[in-house]
């Protein structure tokens, strides 16, 4: 039977002769996919915005975050204040601009942290599963119904007022949550002949948990990093709006919605730039988290 | 001499419902150099009984004597020094390769565990096992989802083979390729293990499979041995109704010489909680109200190497083989 | 093909059908070119190895295609005489006419039996209720009569009536693959397509299922389709067999052509590599090579890299069917009608 030459072939064809015949694995069908997905990638330009904004800081912001123009105190945005002075003349562009350096890093520490503690426990808690992945999972059932605001402002409490101590209260009540990811995550995979073929040339659990299950069991947990950075993200402001961790003047969104909130008849601009800024990248987050979810759903291929 | 020596081996498990009787009592001696087939349907515990007796699951109770030593009960320190005389091949060749490792780190992951040499050497030694196992150098970078089945159930040979085995466990090894390429596997099995004097335990359903490669056959059925007898024989004379009724169900691929099928009533009973009966009863043709009072029968030996497991063993030996 | 016995309209004919896959890695050529046709009470296995397209066929047949990524490129499949594919211009308002046809033939006039039981069935519905819905789906009747009917079925395929209400998981895989085929049988469609319908299931089981086949299909009269790659099943309960190669018919003919004269050297390789239960043989001899890539299909021979008996002739064209006896047709330049040369 002759081959019968159909226009997709062609089009294959011709892309195969200008050498883009390269191997694909499922990460680069995933990517693919994702990058077909046009609210992902509104998501990802976001977060690269963001995190530009936080690393440039002072090369991008107007002003420094603490300058104090007192003349113009309160005033409404103008073309030297784009988004207004605040009640000690402070200009809100720039101390939105400085507050991606103090939010994101908090939140990416947390979820940092929270990956390798609970990683750790829910990768032990599959593989050994029996009584000991009973006990765990019971006691992080407990400490994950505390609700996380409260634990970590127990936490903040206990080791002292300050942004280290932040990270480490919110990554407190990130732990169960993670946990629970990673030991849902490796489930999948634990059951694979490819585990017992480890075992059987003699690898040690350690070998088999962080060599061969943990690096298969990536896509939920990627998916879980993302959506948890966009809720750590929300965290941190709350906490900061509750005066918790971040103390003025460093300008967080949070505690700059809290300093703003008294004036929120006469200068609601004080309220609705942090505001923004917040709903941007938790929204960012999402967007990239949802894209995320479907690049890496088998069902979809 | 023999090599691997079973004795009473025994495998439970705790299930919701009871104890479930996966591999019990099973005996059998393996000579150095030779192939043990070991045949039956799902759930007659053949898989079990590999992983046993490479102790990849430990045993409930019972002996297993590998080269003087008993590895079934051993500290553990002690079986790690003999792992690598024993080695497993696995039947689905795409689940037992890590999708993320290429074939050259597959391959050499077991020298890496056991750090048998260096990084150098343990590049040229999987080159070797490659070309043991007829596997172009050019795949050495690849992944297994890039490879078809029968490549990819080389590389878990050349696996096996990279700790210098005696002894290896076939579980299912053809079963899930290609016809054309089962041939092909079969024959690079048989050409290993003349080259290398190797010893196999082949774990298979496929009764054509297992007479081609097999010196010695068991038939097993829910966790215990039915009929145990020199490869060519069983296929002369069976003893045992479910032997029997096993090998008349094997489509023939001929329309001449058909045997009548033996069509067996009634589906598997269950292994968890058996009764302490003959467990073939239930669909047994030839049962009677004795087999299902008196309790589970033993191995009988008939003579030239060939045991049966029946109360009726003696009565049935001429029905059984008109 | 002339036949001595009366001619009747087959149930179902395919000419040159032509399937691709298109993904953005290259465009697999599943089916290129493939014929047959199904008279009633006709069993055709259909034989080949992984990557020949036969599930691909058997989903053309039933329009299951998912379109994209597949594609009928060209072809034509007739049931009962109507034509099932529509010209790649066809209008949405035809397609959205063919499908709803599709339906009322799905289940009715052709049926499908899958190959994994464990996962055919509904979990949740009584296995009696799955039976009886395809009945009240296509047949005028009331729920209480499509009920008898179902336990009609039941007691047809060796369960007793009285597990009607059973769920799935209550039964072991042989009784689940018999509650598909009660279900596929239930309005007794003229073409029935098994696709590896055993091949999940243990020997002895296998045998009981394909003895209940033999019996329905006796009873019935129904055409089957069966898909297999075992030999064994073939000469058990089919009378005509095709052997499928990189989505091509290669043989294709009576069992007897096929099993006692084969001529193609991929099917003459098959059985060669076989290890026999009666033969005592050291070595088994297999057919060398691997199976072709579908995404890169050569335009001579497909079988060439592989085939013992190949020339440089066979590099030039692209080989046609021989008849080599009335009804036996070969794909190969080297065969030759019975008596010439």
């Amino acid at each position: 039977m002759s081959k019968i030459m159909t226009p997709a072939m062609e089009k294959i064809n011709s892309r195969r002769k200008g050498g883009m015949r390269g191997r694909s694995t499922p990460a680069k069908d995933a990517w693919r996919r994702l990058m077909r997905n046009k609210m992902a990638i509104v998501g990802m330009i976001i977060i690269i915005v963001l995190l530009l904004m936080a690393i440039f800081a002072p090369l991008i912001a107007p002003y420094g975050y603490s300058d104090m123009d007192v003349i113009n105190m309160l005033s409404g945005p103008s073309k030297e204040h784009w988004f207004g002075t605040d009640q000690l003349g402070r200009d809100m562009l720039s101390r939105c601009i400085y507050g991606a350096r103090i939010t994101l890093p908090i939140a990416i520490f947390t979820v940092a942290l929270a990956c390798l503690f609970g990683g750790v426990l829910g990768v032990l808690c599959a593989y050994f599963s029996g009584q000991f992945d009973n006990i765990v999972m019971r006691i992080l059932d407990i400490w994950g119904s505390i609700p996380g605001i409260m634990l970590s402002i127990a936490v903040v409490a206990a080791l002292g007022n300050n942004m280290y101590v932040l990270v480490i209260g919110l990554s407190v009540g990130a732990v169960p949550n993670m946990a629970r990811t990673f030991r849902g995550a490796i489930f999948t995979v634990v059951d694979n002949d490819y585990v017992e073929a480890s075992r059987s040339i003699g690898a040690g659990n350690f070998r088999i948990m962080f060599k061969h299950l943990l690096p298969n069991a990536v896509g939920p947990v990627i998916l879980a990093v993302v959506q948890l950075l966009g809720v750590e993200v929300l965290c941190v402001s709350m906490l900061s709006f509750l005066g918790v961790g971040v103390q003025p003047p460093t300008p967080e969104w949070g505690s700059l919605l809290s300093t703003g909130k008294e004036f929120l008849n006469t200068a609601s601009y004080l309220c609705i730039f942090p505001g923004i800024f917040i709903v941007l990248t938790v929204l960012g987050f999402n967007l990239l988290g949802d894209g995320l979810r479907d690049a890496l759903d088998p069902r979809l291929k | 001499m023999a090599l691997l020596e079973a004795s009473h081996l025994k495998k439970f498990f705790q299930v919701k419902t009871g104890i479930l009787h996966a591999v019990d009592d099973v005996s059998f001696t393996l000579e150095k150099g030779k192939t043990l087939g070991v045949v039956g349907e799902s759930g007659c515990g053949k898989s079990t009984l590999g992983k046993t007796i490479l102790r990849l699951t430990d045993p409930t109770s019972g002996q297993v004597v590998f080269d003087g030593q008993d590895v079934a009960s051993c500290p553990v320190k002690e079986f790690k020094k003999i792992q690598p005389n024993m080695q497993m091949i696995f039947q689905d060749p795409y689940a037992s390769l890590d999708p993320r490792l290429t074939v050259m780190e597959l391959i050499a992951e077991p020298m890496k565990i056991y750090k048998t040499s260096r990084k150098e050497k343990i590049y040229n030694r999987v080159h070797d096992l490659m070309d043991l196992v007829q596997l172009a150098e050019r795949f050495q970078n690849s992944y297994p989802h890039e490879l078809d089945g029968g490549r990819r159930q080389r590389i878990g040979i050349a696996r096996a083979l990279a700790l210098n085995p005696q002894f290896i466990v076939c579980d299912e090894p053809v079963s899930a390729l290609d016809v054309s390429i089962q041939a092909q596997v079969l024959n690079l099995l048989q050409d290993l293990q003349r080259e290398l004097q190797l010893t196999y335990m082949f774990i298979t359903h496929d009764m054509s499979v297992v007479k081609h490669i097999s010196d010695d056959i068991i038939v097993m059925y829910l966790g215990q041995i039915v009929e145990k007898s020199p490869a060519k024989e069983l296929f002369k004379r069976q003893y045992h109704p479910y032997t029997k009724a096993l090998l008349s169900a094997i489509p023939i691929p001929s329309l001449h010489n058909r045997p009548e099928k033996i069509i067996l009533k009634g589906e598997l009973s269950s292994p968890i909680n058996p009764k302490n009966h003959c467990r073939f009863a239930g669909r047994c043709a030839y049962c009677t109200e004795e087999c299902k009072q008196l309790p589970a029968p033993e191995l009988k030996d008939l003579g030239q190497g060939h045991f049966v497991a029946c109360h009726r063993s003696e009565e049935l030996k001429g029905e059984l083989n008109i | 093909m002339e036949r001595i016995i009366k001619k009747s309209a087959p149930v179902v004919e395919v000419k040159d059908l032509v399937v691709h896959y298109e993904t953005y890695d290259g465009v697999v050529e599943a089916v290129n070119g493939v014929s047959f046709s199904i008279e009633p009470k006709d069993v055709l296995g259909l034989v080949g190895e992984t990557g020949a397209g036969k599930t691909t066929i058997a989903l053309s047949i039933m329009q299951l295609l998912p379109m994209p990524p597949s594609r009928i490129v060209q072809g034509s499949i007739k049931l009962d005489g109507e034509e099932l594919i529509l010209p790649t211009d066809a209008k949405k308002a035809d397609k959205k006419a063919m499908e709803k046809k599709m339906q009322e033939h799905r289940g009715k006039k052709v049926s499908m039996i899958f190959q994994d039981p464990m996962t055919a069935l509904n979990p949740v519905q009584p296995i009696g209720d799955q039976i009886s819905e395809v009945i009240e789906l296509h047949e005028k009747m009331s729920k209480p009569e499509a009920e008898k009917r179902a336990c009609d079925m039941l007691e047809m395929v060796g369960i007793r009536a009285e597990r009607y209400k059973d769920y799935p998981h209550q039964l072991s895989g042989g009784m689940k693959q018999r509650v598909v085929i009660a279900i596929a049988l239930a309005c007794s469609p003229e073409l029935l397509i098994a696709d590896e319908p055993t091949t999940a299931l243990d020997v002895t089981i296998q045998a009981q299922v394909l003895n209940l086949m033999k019996d329905l299909r006796n009873r019935f009269g129904t055409a089957m389709l069966l898909i297999t790659h075992d030999f064994g099943i073939v000469a058990d309960i089919c009378n005509k067999c095709a052997v499928t190669y990189a989505g091509e018919i290669v043989e294709i003919g009576s069992v007897e052509d096929i099993f006692d004269h084969p001529q193609h050297p991929y099917t003459i390789g098959l059985f060669d590599s076989i290890p026999s239960l009666t033969k005592d043989v050291k070595r088994l001899t297999p057919v060398q090579g691997q199976t072709i890539d579908p995404n890169d299909l050569p335009q001579y021979c497909s079988f060439y890299d592989r085939c013992s008996k190949c020339t440089e002739e066979c590099k030039g064209c692209s080989p046609k069917f021989v008849e080599v006896r009335p009804g036996h047709l070969v794909k190969c330049i080297f065969a030759h009608k019975e008596g010439e040369e």
